[in-house]
C-alpha cells in the first residue's frame, strides 16, 4: 500500500484500566474500513487516539509514513456520534468557519453548496444550528468535514439520526471518497451498513484486535450472517 | 411519595458518588483538603481580628458605602428580576428529571415544592462561597464576629429570594405582568439613589445636579448589615417569609404549569451548556427567539485560528440587536465621560479610595470565574486544520473576551472626552484589556489542570483567586521600575499591560501543553 493510515501497537490506558491493547492495523487511501465492537471495546477510545483528542500511552499512527503530530489536524477529521454544532452559527457560516480555519482554496463555496444540496439542505443553509433537528446537525457537520478534505476521515455512528434519503446521499458520498483516495474509518453497531458499505471489518473486544479482514474472508473461517459471526467472535 | 423518595434517592447518591470520586484521586482529595483549610484560616483570621476588635461599631467611623453598594446593588437586582424575571429561571436539573417527576404520580405541588427546595439549596452553597469570600474582604473589618455571620446570613437569605423571584415572575399571568413590570421599574429607579446622592454630594455639590439630590433624604440601606441583631434576625425573618410565599405560589401553580416549567427549564440547561464553554461573553448572550432563520455572514471572515473572533462575533450580532448595542455603547461612553467630568470637581485621591474597593470586586469576579473549555473541545471543527492548539486558544481567549476588551476602549475614549489624566485612559484602554486576556488565561490553565465542574467551583476558584493576585505583582513591579528609571508613566503602564500579555501567553502555552499531553478534551 503507498499511502495508508497506519497505527501500530497503539495503547491507551485509563487508569488501571486499558482500553485499547497493542492494536495494529492499516487503512489505506481509497478504503473504507468498518471498526466494529460490542460496547466498550474500544472504538470510540481508538478514534480519540487517532483524532489527537487521546493521547495513547505507547504506539505509532502515521500517516504516509509520517508520524502524526499535534497539527494532525490537517489530516484527520472525526464526525462523533453526537453531533455538537455551534448553536448560534447558520449552516452556512459553519461551511465559511471551516474553509477559513482550514485556508481552503477559492472554490469552496461551490462545493459547500454542492454537499449542502446533497442532503437537500438548501433550505435551511441560513438556519442556525440550536434550530436544527438532530439529523440535520449531523448532515451540517458532515458537509463541513467533509469539505475540509482531510486525507483520511473517521466517522463514529454515521447513520444513526439521519433519514433514508441522508443515509443513502451519505453512503454515495462516502463511495465518492473513497473514489477520490481517502482512507475513511466507519464506527457502527449497524452490522448491515458496515457489511454494505466497508471493504474491510476490524473487530475489536475488550481494546484488542480479535478480528480482520473482508466480509468474505470473515466468512471463510466461521459461518453464517455477519451478526452471528460477529456475536460468535465477540462472544457477546 | 414514593416520587419524592426517588427523586431524594437519586440527589444523595449523585452527592455521595461525586464524593467519592474525589477520594478516589489523591491529588484532587489533597486539593480539596488545601481549600479546606484555606477557607478555615481565613475564618479564623477574620474571628481573631474580630474578638480583637470592638465588640460595637459605636466610635468608629464607618463608611456607609460599602455597605450602601451591597443593599442598593441586591435591590436593584431585585428589581430587574422582579421587572423582566429571568429567561433561564429553570426548575428541572435535566430533560430526564422534567419527564420522570411531570409522568410521577406525585402531586405536582410537593414535588415542585422539593426541587424548589433543591435548586435553592444548591444555588445557595454555591453563592455562599462567593458571598464568604465577598463578606470577609468587603464589610468593614470592625465589624464583631456575630454581626459578620449575621450578615452573611442576611446577604445569603436576600440571595435566596431575588433567586426564587424569577420563576414566579414567569409564572405570572399576563395580566398581572405590567404590574411586575412597572414595580421593578420603581425598584430599579429607586435603588441606587442612595449611591448616586452620596457621590454626587461628595464630588458636585455645588451643580444642579447636586443641589437637586441634596433635597432628597439621607438615606442608607447599608445601615441594615450593621445594625443590631434584633433588626437584622427580623429583616432575615422577612426575607425568608417572602421566599416561602414566592415559593407556595410556584407550587400551586405548577400543576398546571408544567410545560412552562419545562420549557424555562430547557432554556436554562441550554445556557448552562454555553456557559460552560463561553465565558462571560456567553453568559451575556441570549438564546435567538423565533424563527431561528437568519442572513449568512460570510463577508470579512479571516482566515486561520482569527475565524474564532469572527465567529464571536457573528454570535454577538446574531443575539444583539443594533439598538441594544447603541445603548451599550452610548452608556459606556456617556458613562465614562461623567465619571471624568464629576472626579474633574472633587478630590483625585478620595475618587481612588472610593473606586478601588470596585476595581477590587472585578478582579474577583474575573478571576474566580472558571473557563470551561469542554464546550470547544468536545466540537469536531474546532480540531480542524493544522493549526497548534496554543494559536486556538490565544484566539479564543480574544473571542471570548473582545466584548469586554470593547468595552474598556469604549471607556477610554469617554475618559478621554472627559479629559480624564491621561495615565487613567491608558489604564482603562490598555491594562484594562491586558487584564481580560489574563483572566481568561487564569480560567484555561485552571480548567486544563482540573476540568472537573465541581473542582472549579470550589478549590480552584481560589486557586484562581490568588493566582491572579500573584500575576498582578510583576506587571506593577515591571510598571514601577520603568516609573522610576524612564519617569513616565504611560510608558510605565504600557510595560505593565505588556508584562501582563506576557504572562497570559505563558498560561495559555500551559493550559495547550498541559492538554495534549493528557486527555482532558475527553471529558
Amino acid at each position: 500500500m503507498s499511502r495508508a493510515l497506519a497505527v501500530s501497537g497503539l495503547v491507551k490506558r485509563f487508569g488501571k484500566k486499558i482500553a485499547i491493547d497493542g492494536l495494529t492495523f492499516e487503512v489505506a487511501c481509497g478504503e473504507i474500513v468498518a471498526l466494529l465492537g460490542p460496547n466498550g471495546a474500544g472504538k470510540s477510545t481508538t478514534f480519540a487516539c487517532l483524532a489527537g483528542l487521546a493521547r495513547p500511552d505507547a504506539g505509532t499512527i502515521r500517516f504516509d509514513g509520517r508520524l502524526l503530530e499535534s497539527d494532525r489536524g490537517r489530516t484527520v477529521a472525526v464526525i462523533p456520534e453526537t453531533p455538537e454544532v455551534y448553536p448560534l452559527l447558520t449552516v452556512w457560516e459553519h461551511l465559511v468557519f471551516v474553509a477559513r480555519l482550514c485556508r481552503l482554496d477559492a472554490g469552496w463555496e461551490e462545493r459547500g453548496e454542492k454537499l449542502l444540496a446533497r442532503f437537500a439542505m438548501l433550505d435551511e443553509r441560513d438556519t442556525v444550528g440550536n434550530a436544527l433537528s438532530k439529523g440535520m446537525r449531523q448532515k451540517t457537520l458532515i458537509a463541513a468535514t467533509v469539505l475540509a478534505g482531510t486525507p483520511v476521515l473517521l466517522l463514529d455512528e454515521p447513520m444513526i439520526g439521519l433519514d433514508p434519503r441522508g443515509q443513502r446521499e451519505l453512503r454515495e458520498m462516502l463511495a465518492e471518497l473513497r473514489g477520490a483516495g481517502t482512507a475513511l474509518m466507519i464506527s457502527t453497531h449497524q452490522l448491515e451498513s458496515a457489511e454494505t458499505l466497508s471493504d474491510r471489518i476490524i473487530v475489536l473486544n475488550a481494546g484488542k484486535l480479535v478480528a480482520s479482514g473482508t466480509i468474505d474472508e470473515l466468512r471463510a473461517q466461521r459461518a453464517g450472517s455477519l451478526e452471528d459471526i460477529f456475536l460468535d467472535i465477540t462472544g457477546t | 411519595m414514593s416520587t419524592l423518595r426517588a427523586l431524594c434517592y437519586a440527589d444523595v447518591r449523585s452527592f455521595v458518588n461525586q464524593l467519592r470520586e474525589i477520594r478516589r484521586s489523591p491529588g484532587r482529595a489533597v486539593l480539596w483538603l488545601l481549600f479546606g483549610i484555606a477557607i478555615a484560616a481565613m475564618i479564623a483570621l477574620r474571628v481573631i481580628r474580630g474578638a480583637h476588635g470592638p465588640t460595637t461599631l459605636a466610635g468608629h467611623d464607618v463608611s456607609y458605602f460599602r455597605t450602601d453598594a451591597i443593599a442598593c446593588g441586591s435591590m436593584l437586582l431585585l428589581g430587574v428580576v422582579i421587572a423582566t424575571g429571568n429567561r433561564y429561571a429553570g426548575l428541572f436539573a435535566h430533560p430526564a428529571e422534567a419527564r420522570f417527576i411531570i409522568g410521577s404520580p406525585a402531586t405536582p405541588f410537593v414535588a415542585t415544592l422539593y426541587v424548589q427546595a433543591r435548586q435553592i439549596l444548591i444555588g445557595s452553597a454555591r453563592q455562599a462561597f462567593g458571598l464568604l469570600y465577598a463578606a470577609l474582604i468587603y464589610l468593614p473589618e470592625a465589624l464583631p464576629t456575630s454581626a459578620l455571620v449575621r450578615d452573611i446570613v442576611l446577604i445569603l437569605v436576600a440571595f435566596i429570594l431575588i433567586g426564587a423571584v424569577p420563576l414566579a415572575r414567569q409564572l405570572l399571568p399576563q395580566r398581572f405582568v405590567p404590574f411586575a413590570i412597572g414595580a421593578g421599574a420603581i425598584v430599579i429607579c429607586a435603588a441606587p439613589l442612595p449611591l448616586i446622592r452620596d457621590a454626587v454630594l461628595t464630588f458636585a455639590p455645588a451643580t444642579p445636579a447636586g443641589s437637586l439630590l441634596a433635597r432628597l433624604p439621607e438615606l442608607h440601606p447599608g445601615r441594615v448589615l450593621l445594625a443590631g441583631a434584633g433588626v437584622q434576625f427580623a429583616a432575615i425573618a422577612v426575607l425568608l417569609a417572602c421566599t416561602a410565599g414566592l415559593f407556595a405560589y410556584v407550587a400551586r401553580v405548577a400543576r398546571d404549569a408544567y410545560p412552562e416549567l419545562y420549557e424555562l427549564s430547557m432554556k436554562r440547561i441550554a445556557r448552562t451548556e454555553r456557559l460552560r464553554g463561553g465565558g462571560l461573553i456567553a453568559a451575556m448572550q441570549r438564546t435567538p427567539r423565533g424563527p431561528a432563520r437568519s442572513e449568512s455572514f460570510t463577508r470579512g471572515a479571516p482566515a486561520g485560528v482569527a475565524i474564532f473572533v469572527w465567529r464571536a462575533w457573528t454570535e454577538y450580532r446574531r443575539t444583539n440587536s443594533v439598538r441594544s448595542t447603541s445603548i451599550e455603547t452610548a452608556l459606556l461612553l456617556g458613562g465614562s465621560y461623567v465619571i471624568a467630568r464629576l472626579t474633574a470637581y472633587g478630590d483625585p485621591d478620595r475618587a481612588i479610595a472610593l473606586a478601588a474597593p470596585f476595581v477590587n470586586i472585578a478582579f474577583i469576579i474575573a478571576f474566580m470565574r472558571s473557563a470551561s473549555l469542554s464546550n470547544e473541545l468536545r466540537r469536531p471543527l474546532f480540531w480542524l486544520s493544522g493549526a497548534t492548539l496554543f494559536e486556538r486558544l490565544c484566539a479564543l481567549a480574544v473571542a471570548q473576551g473582545w466584548r469586554i476588551i470593547g468595552w474598556c476602549l469604549l471607556a477610554g475614549i469617554g475618559l478621554a472626552a472627559g479629559n480624564a489624566p491621561a495615565p487613567i485612559i491608558v489604564a482603562c484602554a490598555l491594562a484594562g484589556p491586558a487584564m481580560v486576556l489574563l483572566a481568561g488565561a487564569i480560567g484555561y490553565a485552571s480548567y486544563a489542570l482540573l476540568p472537573f465542574e465541581v473542582d472549579q467551583a470550589g478549590p480552584l476558584r481560589l486557586l484562581r483567586l490568588l493566582i491572579g493576585y500573584a500575576l498582578i505583582v510583576p506587571p506593577i513591579a515591571a510598571g514601577i521600575a520603568v516609573a522610576i528609571f524612564e519617569r513616565g508613566s504611560i510608558l510605565a503602564l504600557v510595560t505593565a499591560s505588556a508584562t501582563t500579555l506576557l504572562e497570559a501567553a505563558v498560561l495559555i502555552g500551559f493550559a495547550a501543553w498541559r492538554l495534549d499531553n493528557t486527555s482532558i478534551s475527553l471529558r
